[in-house]
C-alpha cells in the first residue's frame, strides 16, 4: 500500500538537486518524509510498515535531497528513486534497482500527472500536523449533511477502501471511527446523493463534518446500498438483510412490477409455500409470525391478487430491512422476523414525475415541493387493470371473474425550524377478486400516520408517532342456498415515543414506549341472496392493549468487538365486553360448558407480561471477516387463524384470550463473514435455532369460520426450527449477483396430531437454494436470471379408503404432512434498458422485458388425489406456463 | 399474460393434471365398520366390516366373515346379527326380535372378530325425523368449457328441500340419501319387434354426503333448501323420479357425515383446509389405542319423492335416439345397469 501526498509542486528545478535545509530531533523516517513533502512540494511515495520506526536526529543545512535521502535511508535497506523528476519512491533498495514495470509507471502517471481539479478534489485535512503521532491511531468524528437543507442525514456509508475500514452515520447523522494515522481514500455513499470520494489527510483526533449534494444521475431512484461495503462484516446485527432495491428493480419480476417480498424471497432464510400465497416464512417462522411494518404503519395484509404481490410500492421506498435473527428491542410482537420498509420523503427543490405502465398494471408518484427546502409532498399510486386480459380467455367462467388492486401513498413533510421535522403519511390498498359467482374476495387497508422528530440536541433525538390503521375483508362464496359472506376486521391505534442518545462515538443508546390497543372483528357469516339458506354467527369483537417499553444500549467495545444489548418488557391486557365459556377441562368441540361468564366493557379477561432480552455481538477477527451471534426472546399476542397453506384474506387475526395462550420462541443465531476482493465479494454461514415453546396448531376439520369459540379448535403445543444458511455475494462487475441456500428444517409437536409426535410443518423445506445472477453491459444494459430450487414441502397424502354401504369410497389419509409434494424449480429473465445518462434530458425512460418460469415448469401448489380404480396423484399448478412482460416506466422533471 | 386467469382457474383446480408420485404404502389395515340402525316397519340393522385396502392396483377392501356382531340397548336387551353376506351382517327387528326399537331409546353394536378382538360403538340416540313436506326443483344453465376448449351451455336440475326441522318438539340435525329412477327406451324399432321401456334405478352417489343441522337453523322449517344438483342427460330424457330419505341422525353421526362429506368435496383449490382422520364412534375394547374407521348410528326415516318432466324445449336427448343401430343397450335396455321391465311401485304415472 503506498501512501502518497498530493502537495503544489515545486519545479524549475531537479528533485535530485533541490537543497534542504531542516532539523529533526528524535523523529521518525516517516514523520521526516512528511515534512520533506511540505517543504519541497513534493509528493513521497513510500509502503508505511516498511519505514523503520527508529527516532532520527539529523540536520541538514542547504544539502541536495539526493544527499539527504542517501543519508536518511543509509544504514537500511531502503533506497530511494525519483520518479520522472516529479515524486520521490521510497523502497528496498533490491526492488528499486530493477526495472519498473510498465504497469506500475502508468499507475503512477495516471495518479500523480492527473491535473488537480480535473476529476479529484483536494485533500480533506483532519487534525492537526503538529499532534500527528507516527504509528498511531486518530478518531475522526462528526456529522453529515444535506448540502441543501442542512438535514442530518442517517446511514450514510463512510468507507476507507485500503483500510478496509467503514462506518455509517447514526440517526443524528453523526459518525465515529478509529483510523492509522496517514492519508487515505474516503469514500461515502448515501442514498439519492452523489458519491464522495476524497483523499484525507489524517494527522490525529479531529472532526470531519461533510454535506452531501443530491445525486445527478438517476436522482429519482431508490438506490438503497448495504451501508458500507463491508456492513456485513462491521455490523453487530445478526441476521439482517438489507434489500438494494436499485437491483430489485432489474431482476425478472411478474408483469414487470419489482417486488419487495418477491425479492425477499431470493435471501437465504426466507420461503414461500407457492406461487400466490400470501406472505413469506421466515426460518421456520408461519406467515403471521413475521412483523411488516411500513413506517411505524403494521400491515396485517401486505398482499395484492391473494399473493402475487406485495403492496409496496418500489418507486417510494427509501429502505427494506428484514431482521430475521436477533430484532432489536425496539421491535416486538412476532416471533420469526420484522420486515421494516421506509418511504422516502418528496423532493425539496423540484416536481417530478415519475411511473410505469405494463398491460396489466400501472404505476404514477408525483413529488416536489410545496415549500422550497421546507415542505414537500410526495403521492404514488398503482393499479392493475387486468379485466380486459381476462375477457380474452375462452372460458366463460374467466370471463365473467374479476381481479384488480389499488394502492395509493401520499407522505406530507414538513421542516420545522432546524431541528424538527413533522412527518404525516396516509396509505390505502384495496384488492377485489372474483372468480365467476362463484366465490370472491374484496379486501382494504387504509391507515394514517403522523410521527414527529426532534433534534433536542447534537447527540439526543426524539421520535414521535401515532399510527391509526383498518383492514377489513369480505369473502362471498357459493350461490344459491349455500352463498354466504363472511366479512373480518381489525383496526388498531398505536402510539410510540422514542429517543436516541450518542454520548460517543462508541455508546448509542435507545428507549422508548409504546402502545398498540387493537380491535377485532373476528367474523361475521351471513346470507348472501334471497335463496341462502346460510345460518348467520358472528364471533363478538374482541379488545386488547399492547403496551411495551424498551431499552437497548450499541457499545463498540473495542474496533473488533462490539455489543448491542436490549430488554423489552411488555404488558398484555384482553379485555371485555367479552363473553367466555369456561369448560370442565381442556376446550373442545365435544367440551359442555359449565359456565358462561360476561364481561363488561373494560374488564381484563386476561392479562400477560413478558420480559424480552436482545443481544447480539459482532467480533472482528480481520479487516474482511467476522464472527456474530445474536439471542432474542419473542412473544407474540395477535395470530392469524388459518389451517389451509396459505391465509386467505379474510382469514382473521385472533388476539390471546385467557385459552388461546401468547405464542413464545427463544431465537438463537451465529454466523461468520467473510468478504474477499477488497469487499467486492461477501460471503456469510449462519447458523440458527428457534425454540416455540408456545404454540397452537389445528384439530382436524377445525371450524375456524366465525367461530366464537375458536380456542376450541386449537391445540397447543411447541415448535422448532433450525438450519444453517449459506451466500455467497458478487457486488460489483460484469457479471455481479449471488447465491443464497438454506438447509433447514421447521417441526411441530401438538398432543393430538400425530399422535404427540413431531411433525413437519407446511412450508418446510430441507433445501432451498437460490441464484441471481447480472450482467451489466454498460450502466443502461443489464440482463438478469434469477433461479429458485426447494424442496417439495409437506403435505398429508391418502394410505388408504374404504367403501360406504352406498358404494362411496372414502380415503383415509395418513398422519399430518407425511408426504411431500415435487420439488420445485423456475428459471426467470430479464432484460432492461435504462434510461441515459444526461441529466439535462427531461423525460427518461426504461424498458424491462422479463420470462417468468422460463421453461415452462409446472410447479405444483399442492398435489391432491382422485381415485376411481386407482388411486392418482394430481398436482395444481398455480403457473403452470411461461409468462412474459414488458413494462415500460418513465421519469419526467 | 396469463398469470391472472391461470390465478383464477388455480383456485378452482383448473390448472391441474396427473403427476407420478410415490404414496406411502404398506401402513397396516384398519379395521372399518359401518353400522345403521333404521327405524322403519320393520326395524332393520345393517353392519359392514371390512379393512380398508390401499392404492395397490387391484387391492379392494377385505370384508371380514365370521365376525359376531351383536346390537344392545341400554336396558341390557341383546341381538345377535345374522351373516348376510361376506362381511353383510343384517337383520330385521320386529317386536319381540330383541331390544325393542323405539324413539328415544339408545342403542350400540359390539363386534367380536374370528381373532377375538372386541370392538364397541358409542350409544346413539334414535332421534324422530320430521315429515318432509315435499321436494322441488328448478332448471338453471352455465357456460362452461368443455374438454375440447370450446364454451358450451350446460343444463343442470337443482333440488330442493322444504321440511319442518322440528320432531316431537326438538329440532334434529338431518341427513338425505338419495335414489334416482328414469325411464330408458330402446331404440324404436319396425313391428314386430318389442320396443322395450326399462326403469332405471341408481343410488345417487353423485349427490355426495348431504347433511343440515338443524339445530342451528334460524327458525324451524327448511324451505327450498339445495340438496344437490343433477346435470341435464338422457336420464331426465322422459320421466325422472327423485326418492329423498330424509333422516333424523345423532350429533356424533353428524360429526361423522359432516367430515366425510369435507373429505369427498375437497375443491382442491388454494385455500382448502388440509385433510384429516375422520371421527366416528368405535373405540377397541383390547386396545383403546387401535384407530377404528367407521360409524354406528341410529336413524329414524322419512321418505319423500319427487317427478321430473322438464319444460317442453329444453327436453335433453333420449339414451337410443332414432335410428340407432339396434346394439347393445339399445337393443336390450336390461343390459343397461339396474334397469328392470318392473315399474317401481312407487312410480308416479
Amino acid at each position: 500500500m503506498f501512501l502518497f501526498f498530493r502537495p503544489n509542486n515545486g519545479r524549475g528545478q531537479s528533485l535530485e538537486t533541490r537543497l534542504v535545509d531542516a532539523r529533526y530531533s528524535g523523529q521518525t523516517l516517516e514523520e521526516i518524509a512528511a515534512d520533506l513533502q511540505s517543504r519541497l512540494g513534493i509528493p513521497f511515495f513510500y509502503v508505511r510498515r516498511s519505514l523503520p520506526a527508529e527516532p532520527l536526529t539529523r540536520s541538514y543545512r542547504a544539502m541536495p535531497l539526493g544527499e539527504v535521502l542517501t543519508d536518511l535511508l543509509g544504514g537500511s535497506t531502503l533506497g530511494h528513486l525519483f520518479y520522472r523528476d516529479y515524486a520521490v519512491i521510497i523502497g528496498e533498495r533490491a526492488i528499486l534497482e530493477q526495472d519498473y514495470s510498465v504497469a506500475l509507471y502508468r499507475a503512477l502517471s495516471k495518479k500523480l500527472l492527473t491535473p488537480p481539479g480535473a476529476n479529484e478534489l483536494p485533500p480533506i485535512v483532519v487534525g492537526a500536523i503538529q499532534q500527528k503521532r507516527p504509528g498511531s491511531q486518530a478518531r475522526v468524528s462528526g456529522t453529515i449533511v444535506d448540502a441543501g437543507s442542512g438535514e442530518s442525514l442517517t446511514g450514510v456509508s463512510l468507507f476507507f477502501p485500503e483500510l478496509e475500514i467503514g462506518t455509517t452515520t447514526n440517526e443524528s447523522g453523526a459518525f465515529g471511527l478509529e483510523l492509522p494515522v496517514g492519508n487515505w481514500v474516503l469514500r461515502v455513499q448515501s442514498l439519492g446523493y452523489q458519491e464522495l470520494e476524497r483523499p484525507l489527510e489524517l494527522y490525529s483526533d479531529g472532526r470531519l463534518d461533510l454535506r452531501l449534494d443530491k445525486g445527478a444521475i438517476a436522482l429519482q431512484e431508490v438506490v438503497v446500498r448495504e451501508r458500507a461495503p463491508d456492513a456485513n462484516i462491521a455490523g453487530a446485527q445478526i441476521g439482517l438483510t438489507r434489500l438494494d432495491m436499485q437491483q430489485i428493480k432489474t431482476l425478472p419480476a411478474f408483469l414487470g412490477e419489482a417486488d419487495v417480498v418477491r425479492s425477499l424471497l431470493t435471501q437465504p432464510g426466507v420461503s414461500t409455500v407457492g406461487e400466490g400465497a400470501a406472505g413469506f416464512n421466515v426460518r421456520g417462522g408461519n406467515v403471521d409470525q413475521n412483523l411488516v411494518m411500513q413506517g411505524e404503519t403494521f400491515l396485517f395484509n401486505s398482499s395484492h391478487a391473494l399473493g402475487f404481490f406485495s403492496t409496496f410500492n418500489p418507486d417510494l421506498i427509501s429502505s427494506v430491512e428484514l431482521f430475521k435473527g436477533a430484532m432489536p428491542a425496539r421491535y416486538g410482537g412476532r416471533l420469526a422476523s420484522v420486515l421494516d420498509v421506509e418511504l422516502r420523503n418528496g423532493d425539496f427543490s423540484r416536481w417530478r414525475l415519475s411511473g410505469g405502465i405494463s398491460p396489466v398494471s400501472g404505476r404514477l408518484t408525483v413529488e416536489g415541493p410545496l415549500v422550497p427546502d421546507k415542505s414537500s409532498l410526495i403521492a404514488g399510486v398503482r393499479g392493475a387493470y387486468s379485466d380486459w386480459v381476462l375477457r380474452l380467455v375462452p372460458d366463460p367462467r374467466v370471463q365473467e371473474s374479476a381481479a384488480s388492486f389499488l394502492d395509493a401513498n401520499l407522505r406530507f413533510t414538513n421542516r420545522i425550524g432546524e431541528r424538527q421535522t413533522l412527518i404525516l403519511s396516509g396509505y390505502y390498498a384495496q384488492d377485489n377478486f372474483r372468480y365467476a359467482d362463484e366465490f370472491g374476495f374484496a379486501y382494504q387497508t387504509r391507515s394514517g400516520e403522523v410521527e414527529h422528530r426532534t433534534e433536542l440536541r447534537k447527540d439526543l433525538r426524539s421520535y414521535l408517532s401515532a399510527t391509526v390503521s383498518d383492514y377489513h375483508s369480505r369473502q362471498d362464496e357459493g350461490e344459491g342456498a349455500g352463498a354466504a359472506r363472511l366479512s373480518t376486521a381489525i383496526r388498531y391505534l398505536k402510539f410510540k415515543g422514542r429517543l436516541t442518545y450518542t454520548p460517543s462515538d462508541a455508546w448509542q443508546f435507545e428507549g422508548g414506549l409504546s402502545s398498540v390497543h387493537y380491535k377485532v372483528r373476528p367474523g361475521r357469516l351471513e346470507a348472501l341472496g334471497p335463496e341462502s339458506n346460510i345460518i348467520p354467527r358472528e364471533a363478538e369483537a374482541e379488545q386488547a392493549l399492547e403496551a411495551a417499553a424498551f431499552l437497548q444500549g450499541d457499545w463498540a467495545v473495542s474496533p473488533a468487538f462490539s455489543l448491542s444489548v436490549g430488554l423489552r418488557g411488555v404488558y398484555y391486557r384482553y379485555f371485555g365486553p367479552q363473553t367466555v365459556l369456561r369448560y370442565p377441562g381442556a376446550p373442545s368441540p365435544e367440551a359442555v360448558a359449565t359456565d358462561t361468564i360476561r364481561f363488561d366493557r373494560g374488564a381484563s379477561i386476561a392479562t400477560y407480561a413478558s420480559l424480552e432480552p436482545r443481544l447480539s455481538m459482532r467480533y472482528r477477527l480481520t479487516a474482511a471477516a467476522s464472527i456474530k451471534a445474536g439471542y432474542s426472546r419473542t412473544v407474540q399476542f395477535i395470530n392469524q387463524i388459518y389451517n389451509a397453506d396459505t391465509p386467505t384474506p379474510t382469514s382473521v387475526w385472533q388476539l390471546s384470550t385467557d385459552y388461546i395462550r401468547p405464542f413464545r420462541s427463544h431465537n438463537v443465531s451465529l454466523g461468520f463473514f467473510q468478504n474477499v476482493a477488497n469487499n467486492r465479494i461477501e460471503t456469510s454461514l449462519e447458523g440458527f435455532y428457534r425454540d416455540m415453546d408456545a404454540l397452537a396448531d389445528y384439530r382436524d376439520f377445525a371450524d375456524l369460520t366465525a367461530n366464537p369459540f375458536l380456542e376450541q379448535e386449537l391445540l397447543a403445543g411447541r415448535g422448532r426450527a433450525y438450519g444453517l444458511e449459506l451466500s455467497l455475494r458478487r457486488r460489483q462487475g460484469l457479471l455481479n449477483g449471488w447465491i443464497s441456500y438454506t438447509l433447514s428444517r421447521s417441526e411441530r409437536q401438538v398432543a393430538g396430531i400425530n399422535g404427540g409426535s413431531w411433525y413437519p410443518a407446511n412450508f418446510d423445506k430441507l433445501h432451498d437454494l437460490n441464484a441471481t445472477a447480472n450482467i451489466s453491459f454498460n450502466r443502461r444494459h443489464q440482463l438478469s436470471f434469477t433461479f429458485n430450487y426447494s424442496t417439495g414441502r409437506p403435505t398429508t397424502a391418502p394410505v388408504g379408503n374404504y367403501i360406504l354401504p352406498g358404494g362411496v369410497t372414502v380415503p383415509v389419509y395418513s398422519g399430518r404432512n407425511a408426504l411431500r409434494i415435487p420439488d420445485y424449480h423456475r428459471l426467470d429473465a430479464a432484460y432492461t434498458i435504462g434510461p441515459g445518462l444526461r441529466k439535462t434530458k427531461r423525460l427518461r425512460t426504461s424498458w424491462t422485458f422479463a420470462v417468468y418460469n422460463l421453461y415452462g415448469r409446472r410447479n405444483p401448489f399442492s398435489v391432491f388425489f382422485t381415485q376411481d380404480a386407482l388411486l392418482t396423484a394430481r398436482r395444481l399448478s398455480i403457473l403452470g406456463g411461461v409468462f412474459p412482460s414488458v413494462t415500460l416506466s418513465f421519469e419526467l422533471d | 399474460m396469463l398469470l391472472l386467469p391461470c390465478l383464477v382457474l388455480g383456485l378452482l383446480s383448473a390448472c391441474v393434471d396427473e403427476i407420478s408420485l410415490d404414496i406411502p404404502r404398506g401402513e397396516q389395515a384398519r379395521l372399518v365398520i359401518i353400522g345403521a340402525l333404521t327405524q322403519g316397519d320393520p326395524p332393520r340393522v345393517e353392519v359392514t366390516i371390512s379393512r380398508t385396502a390401499d392404492f395397490t392396483p387391484g387391492a379392494v377392501p377385505e370384508l371380514i366373515e365370521g365376525a359376531s356382531v351383536q346390537l344392545e340397548d341400554r336396558a341390557g336387551n341383546v341381538r345377535r346379527l345374522t351373516e348376510r353376506g361376506k362381511g353383510q351382517y343384517a337383520d330385521d327387528l320386529p317386536p319381540g326380535a330383541g331390544p325393542p326399537i323405539v324413539t328415544g331409546g339408545e342403542y350400540r353394536l359390539q363386534v367380536s372378530l374370528p381373532g377375538g378382538r372386541r370392538y364397541a360403538s358409542g350409544w346413539s340416540a334414535l332421534l324422530p325425523a320430521p315429515a318432509a313436506d315435499s321436494l322441488s326443483f328448478d332448471l338453471i344453465s352455465r357456460d362452461e368449457l368443455n374438454s375440447a376448449g370450446n364454451t358450451v351451455t350446460s343444463r343442470y336440475v337443482r333440488f330442493f328441500a322444504h321440511t319442518p326441522l322440528l320432531a316431537d318438539g326438538r329440532r334434529v340435525a338431518l341427513k338425505w340419501d338419495f335414489t334416482g329412477s328414469y325411464l330408458l327406451r330402446e331404440a324404436p324399432v319396425q313391428a314386430p319387434a318389442v320396443q322395450k321401456l326399462c326403469y332405471v334405478t341408481e343410488k345417487l352417489n353423485r349427490a355426495g354426503v348431504v347433511v343440515f343441522d338443524g339445530r342451528e337453523a334460524l327458525s324451524d322449517r327448511l324451505e327450498r333448501h339445495l340438496l344437490f344438483e343433477e346435470k341435464v342427460s338422457f336420464r331426465f330424457g322422459e320421466v325422472y323420479q327423485l326418492t329423498a330419505y330424509q333422516q333424523a341422525i345423532p350429533p356424533d353421526a353428524l360429526t361423522y357425515w359432516s367430515q366425510l362429506r369435507e373429505i369427498l368435496a375437497r375443491t382442491r383449490g388454494v385455500f382448502d383446509a388440509p385433510p384429516g382422520t375422520v371421527r366416528g364412534n368405535w373405540q377397541g375394547l383390547d386396545d383403546p389405542d387401535e384407530t377404528v374407521e367407521g360409524i354406528f348410528f341410529a336413524r329414524s326415516v322419512d321418505t319423500v319423492r319427487l317427478k321430473v318432466i322438464l319444460p317442453d324445449g329444453s327436453l335433453p336427448p333420449v339414451y337410443c335416439e332414432p335410428p340407432a343401430e339396434r346394439s347393445g343397450i339399445c337393443a336390450d335396455c336390461l343390459l343397461y345397469p339396474n334397469s328392470s321391465l318392473e315399474k317401481p311401485d312407487y312410480w308416479i304415472d
